[in-house]
């Protein structure tokens, strides 16, 4: 029988997942998945997923995971690593989760340094409910709750979290940003955040920019090219921080 | 056993700690502020305790939630417009069942209210968040039961599976009195150990835990849901308890849960001391609620007389599970107002003038 | 007397659009109309149902327990509306996404049924994204009361931020929407058994001496960044079917270098590349 190419840890039973065709979260997770299987990690780790799309993650994969409320998966893992810090606790949450409702969690947990992962996803909407505006929404662009584009005068400039982590962050911290399109450079970068809670030197922060066609209303080129060329201007794929014994 | 000088809320901490708690989440707020520097202190000293002290109550709940998971002894408290907060993680650890502890001292609401006293968190304590009320909830009458509810509340948690609340006031968090501390094991009572839900020692080797709070159809939460009613229905004979003092021959039955029932006893006192035939009866768990006890206590009384610091939380309660009763009912009502015995006394003595 | 209409697809085949657009149009004749969505959580990829019911009474309660319609469009839905099949349904369905298997399991209740190919006509004449108008069209066959010019009227109103980015999507539409109710117009039961698709044979594994390629329909969603993201345009959509009825890429591998770009984009695990 010829076996896909799925992660160790992708739980084949919960496969097909249930992302959207051509979504940019379910590439982001195929490789989180081979991070973990090149960390070898699986029997320590725990994973808790937000609302939104994330909670399709809920029986994602086999290792321990708990399903949260929106905006409270970081304050859990954190919780569940003060009691268990041989754990490798992984926070995984969208744009909303991270930079909305979630975003005081976010801050303290940087601010406390807790070692624990946390990944955002950024597809610059919020998708699982039909594709409203989230922080990270661009000026052009519109959504359900911006139907003529996102106005600056009411709502302001697009949220830039890793950069403003990074200004609050301790020397252990790591902060970055990637792109799921480009997988290289995806899995280094999650292998990175996971490895600096390994080693147990600061809290750990991916944003990873995402497509998402459903909401974009864009078609697999242009889903492409929208994260690819117009997602990268506002926000610069990179490190923000990151300890030297990582690099 | 030795007996101590305490307020409620050095008492309640006393308690967790006789129980085993292992970590306390909180954040702070009046009149609770103080359980959570007690323990704050005791946790600096001891390394085997664990705290945090965390940006508010949302993450206080649920980081709490994530310390259970690793199968630790968490507790959290708040009071107020924290209680509001929480319900955020309540609701989720009532969906999932999880054994979390929460002391919970109620204060003047709604919103900021006043920072001193009232016993209207009932509804919010009993039925907060987006749920049914599938919760395991004390109501202490003094400082001696801030103690034993605060230790005892673990064991039933863990034994159980349910929230857990440990409701007070502002009055007995910061009475000061003499109690007695005892162990566990001179009450023979015994110690339920936590385990981990996630990263078991000895799980067999493919089984990983994937837990939810959410569901894709109706008809598996209406499930879940029959299914956890049923387990509190079934534990309900185990958990219950009440007090009943005087009610034999009482013509009128007073019904008052917390310090209001302390301070209804005083009356009771007062009252059976003119010869007037006057009993009390206190439900120490608001649910499981003693209904039956209840009902059987009033059964032909000649008046049932409700007092509490609220607009009716605890009249509601109570009315709901006398439903069918023939008794009439009174009420004394002060809501965010403490209720002395001397008040309770003449509102007894009204309702007997009326009587003849 | 209200007639109760349920229909169900993936989420994402437009079942809703086809709801709204009936239930708008049905309220012009007039009628009373109740119309109520019901799906899961996720935006694409959960079974999508609309209960439509249309009375000349009042309709105080927008569900019902069994339906006298019912407009199915894929394999995946016949599992959910089951429960709401009775003897005198007419059942509608597309005998070119539903396999044999799982009609099976509907055979017992159902008496008066409507094949129609709705998924291989589209995707041959007119679009894929057009198999919901095939169905509309079927299901005013047997809705004689609503007016064929008023649905049109509603499907454009519809459409209309669509075909005013692309303006030849208007003759797809309203093309499936005519043929569809031709269809059902001319449907003979004693003439079409009650059958659904066979079970096909697809080819899974692409192989030569240097590379083998797998494509895994049970995963496949037909996304299409397989395609795009092949540096050599080795890729491209063939006439086989994923399991959302979606169409599945296939390489050509005398262009292909294995260079594994469609692996790595491809958020499915759906292919895989292998040097031989």
């Amino acid at each position: 029988m010829n076996e896909p190419a799925f992660p160790k840890v992708w739980r084949k039973e919960s496969k097909p997942h249930k992302f959207c065709p051509g979504c940019g979260q379910a590439l982001a997770l195929k490789i989180l998945g081979f991070a973990l299987d090149e960390l070898e990690i699986q029997n320590r780790t725990v994973y808790g997923c937000d609302i939104g799309c994330s909670l399709l993650t809920w029986n994602m994969f086999d290792f321990d995971t708990v399903q949260t409320h929106h905006g409270r998966v970081l304050p859990t893992m954190v919780g569940f690593k003060i009691a268990n810090p041989k754990a490798i606790a992984i926070a995984f949450m969208g744009d909303g989760g991270g930079y909305a409702i979630g975003s005081q969690h976010l801050i303290n947990a940087c601010m406390r340094d807790d070692k624990v992962t946390a990944i955002l996803i950024n597809n610059a909407n919020y998708a699982m409910t039909g594709g409203q505006m989230a922080p990270t929404t661009l000026a052009s662009q519109k959504t359900t709750t911006t139907p003529t584009g996102r106005d600056f005068q009411i709502f302001g400039n697009p949220l830039h979290g890793p950069e403003m982590l990074a200004n609050i962050s301790s020397e252990g911290a790591y902060i970055a940003r990637a792109i799921s399109s480009n997988y290289q450079d995806t899995l280094s970068k999650i292998k990175k955040s996971l490895q600096n809670q390994i080693d147990g030197r600061g809290f750990s922060f991916l944003e990873i920019l995402t497509m998402c066609p459903v909401n974009w209303h864009t078609d697999a080129q242009e889903s492409l090219d929208f994260s690819e060329k117009e997602m990268t201007k506002i926000f610069p794929i990179g490190e923000f921080k990151c300890p030297s014994k990582l690099s | 056993m030795t007996k101590e000088f305490l307020t409620g809320n050095e008492a309640a901490i006393r308690g967790a700690r006789m129980a085993g708690a292992q970590m306390m989440t909180g954040y702070p707020i009046t009149p609770t502020t103080e359980m959570i520097e007690h323990w704050a202190s005791e946790a600096a000293k001891n390394p085997q305790l664990k705290f945090l002290q965390t940006e508010d109550e949302m993450a206080a709940g649920f980081a709490m939630i994530g310390a259970v998971l690793a199968g630790l002894k968490c507790f959290t408290a708040t009071a107020g417009p924290g209680n509001v907060l929480m319900q955020d993680a309540f609701s989720m650890a009532e969906n999932m069942r999880l054994p979390t502890v929460a002391f919970i001292n109620q204060r003047g609401g709604p919103s900021t209210g006043t920072v001193i006293y009232s016993q209207q968190e009932l509804n919010l304590t009993c039925f907060g968040g987006n749920g049914e009320g599938l919760r395991i909830i004390y109501s202490c009458s003094n400082v001696q039961e801030m103690y034993t509810y605060a230790l005892k509340s673990f064991n039933t948690a863990w034994r159980y599976r349910f929230p857990t609340f440990v409701l007070s006031d502002g009055y007995l968090a910061k009475t000061l009195t003499e109690i007695e501390i005892f162990s566990p094991a001179e009450r023979q009572m015994e110690v339920i150990q936590p385990s981990p839900y996630f990263l078991k020692k000895d799980k067999p080797p493919e089984a990983y835990e994937h837990l939810r709070n959410t569901y894709n159809l109706e008809t598996e939460l209406h499930e879940v849901l029959l299914s956890h009613s049923q387990a509190l229905t079934g534990a309900a004979p185990e958990i219950i308890e009440y007090e009943d003092l005087h009610t034999l021959d009482a013509e009128i039955v007073i019904l008052a849960h917390g310090i209001v029932a302390a301070s209804a006893k005083q009356a009771v006192e007062i009252l059976r001391n003119e010869n007037k035939k006057i009993g009390l009866f206190r439900p120490i768990t608001l649910n499981p609620f003693p209904k039956d006890n209840c009902l059987a206590t009033v059964q032909n009384k000649k008046m049932i007389l409700v007092v509490e610091s609220s607009l009716g939380q605890f009249e509601r309660l109570v009315k709901n599970y006398l439903y069918g009763s023939s008794v009439p009912i009174q009420t004394l009502k002060k809501p965010a107002m403490g209720i002395t015995p001397d008040e309770i006394a003449e509102k007894v003595n009204t309702i007997l003038k009326e009587l003849k | 007397m209200p007639i109760k209409i349920i229909l169900a697809g993936e989420g994402g085949q437009g079942v809703q659009t086809v709801a709204k657009v009936l239930a708008l149009s049905a309220q012009k004749t007039p009628k009373n109309i109740s119309y109520i969505p019901s799906f899961g959580v996720e935006q694409r990829g959960g079974v999508s149902l609309a209960f439509v019911q249309i009375s000349s009474k009042q309709i105080p309660y927008p569900r019902f327990a069994k339906a006298d319609i019912m407009a199915v469009f894929c394999e995946r839905a016949v599992g959910a509306i089951k429960n709401y099949l009775q003897t005198s349904t007419i059942f509608i369905y597309d005998n070119s996404a539903i396999s044999e298997k799982k009609l099976a399991k509907v055979k017992n209740i159902v008496k008066n049924y409507l094949a129609i190919p709705a998924q291989k006509i589209a995707q041959e004449k007119y679009s894929v994204k057009a198999a919901n108008m095939l169905f509309l069209g079927a299901l005013l066959s047997h809705l004689k009361e609503i007016s064929f010019e008023e649905v049109e009227k509603q499907v454009l109103k519809e459409l209309e931020d669509k075909i005013a980015k692309k303006p030849e999507i208007k003759e797809k539409n309203l093309g499936a929407l005519r043929e569809g109710l031709q269809i059902a117009q001319n449907f003979d039961s004693s003439k079409q058994p009650f059958e659904g698709m066979a079970e096909k044979d697809i080819q899974r594994e692409f192989k030569n001496d240097k590379i083998s390629w797998t494509r895994f329909p049970e995963y496949c969603k037909g996304c299409g960044l397989c395609i795009v993201r092949c540096p050599v345009h080795a890729l491209s959509f063939s006439d086989d079917t994923g399991f959302l009825g979606t169409p599945l890429p296939a390489v050509d591998l005398d262009k292909c270098t294995a260079c594994g770009n469609c692996q790595r984009i491809c958020p499915d695990g759906a292919i895989k590349v292998e040097k031989q």
